[in-house]
């Protein structure tokens, strides 16, 4: 070697060992607070519609925060006992638990409300009153008058009919929680349920922690089995999910990462026979994750859990390029390996060009989860590559002697077989293309959100048993209105409500919650008043024909209630509170209860030419936007193929079938299979698809470039096997998407992978 | 209806703490059980003055009742026209006697309904045990047979709105006096007291 090769040897080696001092000190201080976002919709992209993006953040806001217990038993005194077990794991400090803001009218609330009262009544009051003559006014009057007890708000003369205390009961009805015995109680199905309700978890919740909810709750449940006596607990919140998909993807990281290595080490054994190539390779992938989870949380802000599964992966990818490089070092003289990495890294930054371009054409796409994964598997691939071309020179010098197993296995491509020839081809191709046919016909399309989301199926059986028993409205659908005042806005919800009254009444929805159901718009608030104020004086004049009495007709004149008024209880509630956007608008939320997949279409009419109000279907729209990139990707697909297939074409002429026909093959086959099993096709089996060209198109360039030297078939084989495991390992994920994205990268690659020697060339020998 | 729906508020808004734990023995509680018969049913006549806020004279009503241990209440006003009154665990009823509207409120619908069921029967026939869940209790004995007691809220919110119940009576409740903050005083005098030990079938279906 040249000293002046030799010096830049050197100096690149330097320079690599500073840029690695920078890594550890970031490494070592991103893990003394390891954060991890957990949040599903941070990895969908942005929504470019500022109402959308307010909406969701109340929403989110609301349900992030909030956790809560139910623990329930036949039996009221054993639903007691176990409630005070399960709340002395929870949260041992507090005796009971009471409302902590939310589950009744607290007085502060009835203090502001109590001014207003005589413009505020229920609708089925308002009907009556609308309907009802003078007789039935002063009979009802009268027999308030002769009942024991006033109802304590008011003396009969201030409310003679009770429609203030009517109205303040149909309010209470917004949670269906009561005290009993200093508990919060709901009875369901015989079930006596005390409800322990949580706000933030107290630890500061970050994605990597062990979870202090979760564990609270575990020690919780066994508490309360430990009594026995049918007492049950169900537990429901977005803290609760967070943490689990936590632990899950914890889980995944080290089996999908470890597995992955293990299965790197043994393959390197196996073919090397030596502790040196172990030791390098596993360097060479340890910094590549490091680097990659540096650089996307200084990129991102913030690593997204499901992006350190999907990167854990990786491992098997990036092991590639050290395989190569001792693939190529086996049985040469020890001074030689400068020489032969020199000879091989035009092909090494080949491969990694191809398949970072793969990785990077994800990116493209303004899809922040699709980018975090990009860069992350972009920059772990780089950081590796370039491990192997500026250290392992450095780092390796004894001599590598090849292995029997190594010289069998790289003798082994003569026996592979080949596509027959002539009719025999031809009929074997015919009829392995009907069988693939019967496969992608049976193919489907499925854009659901849900996939992305790896919550265990009892915990989201909970959250929906502990929705229906508490009538939990639910943030999937909601509807957003406006109005350019407080006023405007109150008024286009009414009449949004009357709509929705009439979905309650038929029962496409249980119920809503709305604004002006707590703060009427001010021309209700005065059509009400005038309506109490002349049923009160019916009321006294028939009460004071009948005893006697001289009674004072004062009408009592109620101050306008507005949305400021409910601040007590409105915190964290987007239903029932008001906000005002940049522009100047005012909005608010109505949230829904009881919606079934069958009641969207009404609840969509119910929107229908109602000024200021937009029904937001999020549920809908997210899978919209997945099918929408689904789309988008497919047509990036097809584009890197047909530019794959030119390249190919220009490079090796009519030979180039051979390199890029095992790829086609590969993914069609993919696909034919989740035909046949029914894995719907979404987002992130396109992505394999591209990744599959991407990586599974090298086979076919190895192949072609070196057509049958023994060294390269090892590389390529030793290398594929263990890319085909660690996604295969993937395929173990809870996260439906990723599943299938490692489903489809094992079926793909490996199909590839068997097939590309299949089409090697006659005179490869 | 007007009192039932505030009655159930003032029960619902009761969210404060209501002891669970067993509480303090009121003083006198063993004489007063010696003193007060508790059947399983009780029935008798009443008599019923309200001095409502403003006006001069107290208005005044009568009828008979049935209160049943676990069941329920039926408040049966006969002067000066006719109402009848059921309140059970499922659900209160009023309804007026002239056989139009009648009035409902669904324990299904408010669940604090049995809370209002279980005060109610337990001022009746003053079972001191009971209520010194949500009161404190005050107990006088007079004389040999009699006593006395008073009744404060524990929680703030029904105390703020009922700040006191009187009772006072010998084997049976004789006298309540119910005190609202509107001002609006409510007195009962209670007569003919009868026990039984189970209810007719009449009321049975009244209380359904």
């Amino acid at each position: 070697m040249s000293d002046a090769s030799h010096s830049r040897y050197r100096v690149m080696a330097l320079a690599w060992l500073v840029a690695m001092v920078a890594l550890a000190f970031h490494q070592w201080h991103m893990w003394r607070h390891p954060a991890f976002s957990t949040d599903v919709t941070e990895l969908l992209p942005q929504q470019s519609d500022p109402q959308l993006t307010q909406a969701t953040e109340r929403l989110v806001a609301a349900a992030t925060t909030q956790w809560v217990v139910l623990v329930g038993a036949p039996d009221w005194d054993k639903s007691r006992e176990a409630a005070a077990a399960a709340l002395a794991q929870l949260d041992p400090e507090r005796k009971k638990l009471q409302s902590s803001g939310g589950d009744a009218l607290p007085s502060g609330l009835l203090e502001s409300l109590q001014k207003s009262r005589g413009s505020l009544l229920t609708a089925a009051e308002r009907g009556w009153l609308r309907s009802a003559n003078s007789a039935d006014i002063g009979r009802r009057a009268l027999q308030n008058l002769l009942q024991p007890v006033g109802d304590g708000f008011s003396s009969w003369r201030e409310d003679p009919l009770g429609l203030w205390s009517g109205w303040l009961r149909e309010r209470a009805q917004w949670s269906p929680l009561r005290p009993r015995d200093g508990w919060l109680w709901i009875e369901d199905n015989g079930i006596q349920w005390i409800a322990l309700p949580f706000g933030e978890s107290e630890s500061g919740f970050s994605g990597w922690s062990a979870g202090g909810s979760s564990l609270k709750l575990a020690a919780a449940r066994a508490a309360v089995a430990r009594l026995g006596g049918h007492a049950q607990v169900l537990a429901a919140g977005a803290v609760l999910q967070a943490e689990a998909a936590a632990k899950r993807a914890r889980w995944e990281v080290s089996v999908i990462g470890f597995g992955s290595l293990i299965a790197v080490i043994l393959i390197t054994f196996i073919t090397f026979g030596s502790l040196r190539p172990i030791l390098l390779v596993t360097l060479s992938l340890t910094i590549g994750c490091a680097a990659a989870l540096s650089v996307t949380q200084l990129v991102f802000g913030q690593v997204h859990l499901l992006t350190t599964v999907f990167g854990a992966s990786l491992v098997g990818v990036a092991e590639d390029y050290g395989i190569h490089y001792f693939a190529a070092r086996q049985g040469q003289p020890v001074e030689q390996r400068w020489e032969q990495l020199r000879q091989i890294s035009p092909g090494l930054w080949l491969a990694l060009a191809t398949s970072g371009i793969a990785y990077l054409a994800l990116g493209v796409a303004p899809f922040p989860g699709l980018r975090q994964i990009a860069v992350f598997s972009v920059v772990g691939l780089t950081a590796a590559f370039l491990t192997v071309l500026c250290w392992f020179p450095w780092l390796d010098r004894k001599p590598l002697k090849q292995t029997r197993f190594a010289a069998r296995f790289a003798a082994s491509l003569d026996k592979w077989p080949r596509w027959p020839h002539g009719r025999k081809g031809i009929v074997l191709a015919i009829v392995g293309l009907a069988v693939l046919a019967t496969g992608l016909v049976r193919l489907r399309e499925v854009d659901d959100i849900r996939t992305l989301q790896n919550a265990p199926a009892a915990m989201i059986n909970e959250q929906i048993q502990v929705g229906r028993i508490l009538g939990l409205a639910s943030p999937a659908q909601v509807f957003l209105v406006s109005g350019a005042d407080s006023d405007e806005l109150l008024r286009h919800e009414e009449a949004l409500a009357t709509r929705l009254a009439a979905l309650v009444r038929d029962g496409t929805i249980t119920g809503y919650q709305a604004l002006s159901d707590w703060v009427p718009s001010r021309g209700t608030q005065q059509a009400n008043a005038e309506l109490v104020a002349n049923a009160d004086r019916i009321a006294w004049q028939a009460v004071a024909d009948a005893t006697g009495e001289h009674i004072d007709t004062t009408p009592h004149a109620p101050e306008v209630l507005t949305a400021a008024d409910l601040a007590p209880i409105a915190k964290g509630l987007p239903s029932i509170s008001e906000w005002q956007d940049a522009s100047g608008a005012h909005r608010t939320l109505v949230m829904l209860q009881g919606v079934a997949r069958t009641s969207l279409p009404a609840l969509a009419q119910a929107g229908n030419g109602l000024d200021g109000v937009r029904f937001i279907d999020n549920t809908a729209r997210y899978s919209e936007l997945l099918a929408r990139y689904r789309v988008r990707l497919s047509g990036l697909l097809l584009v890197g193929l047909a530019a794959v297939v030119l390249l190919l074409q220009w490079r090796y002429g009519w030979r180039a079938w051979r390199a890029w026909l095992p790829t086609i093959l590969g993914g069609a086959f993919t696909l034919a299979v989740f035909g046949w099993i029914g894995i719907p096709v979404q987002l992130f089996v396109v992505l394999s698809l591209i990744l599959m060209l991407g990586m599974g198109i090298d086979y076919g360039i190895f192949m072609q470039e070196h057509p049958g030297e023994r060294s390269v078939w090892l590389a390529v084989a030793i290398a594929g096997v263990s890319t085909l495991l660690s996604f295969g390992l993937l395929a173990l994920s809870a996260t439906p998407a990723l599943r299938a994205f490692g489903l489809a990268m094992l079926l793909g690659e490996t199909s590839i992978w068997l097939l590309t020697p299949i089409f090697r060339a006659e005179s490869s020998h | 209806m007007r009192m039932w729906s505030g009655m159930l508020v003032a029960c619902v808004l009761a969210v404060g703490p209501v002891q669970a734990a067993e509480p303090p023995a009121v003083p006198n509680a063993d004489a007063l059980l010696a003193r007060l018969h508790q059947p399983a049913v009780l029935r008798g006549s009443f008599v019923q003055s309200r001095q409502i806020q403003g006006f001069k004279r107290p208005v005044e009503s009568s009828g008979d009742f049935v209160v049943a241990r676990d069941q329920g209440l039926l408040w049966h006003t006969v002067k000066p026209f006719e109402s009848l009154l059921s309140v059970s665990r499922e659900r209160l009823r009023v309804n007026d006697g002239s056989g139009g509207a009648e009035t409902t409120i669904d324990a299904r619908r408010e669940p604090m309904l049995r809370t209002l069921n279980e005060i109610l029967q337990n001022v009746v026939i003053a079972d001191a045990r009971a209520l010194q869940l949500r009161f404190d209790i005050g107990l006088k004995l007079v004389g040999t047979t009699g006593w006395q007691m008073t009744l404060v809220a524990k929680d703030a919110t029904l105390r703020s709105r009922f700040p006191q119940i009187e009772l006072s009576g010998d084997a049976h409740v004789q006298g309540v006096r119910l005190a609202e903050a509107s001002g609006d005083v409510t007195t009962v005098r209670f007569e003919n007291q009868r026990e039984d030990t189970h209810l007719t079938e009449a009321e049975t279906g009244k209380l359904k």
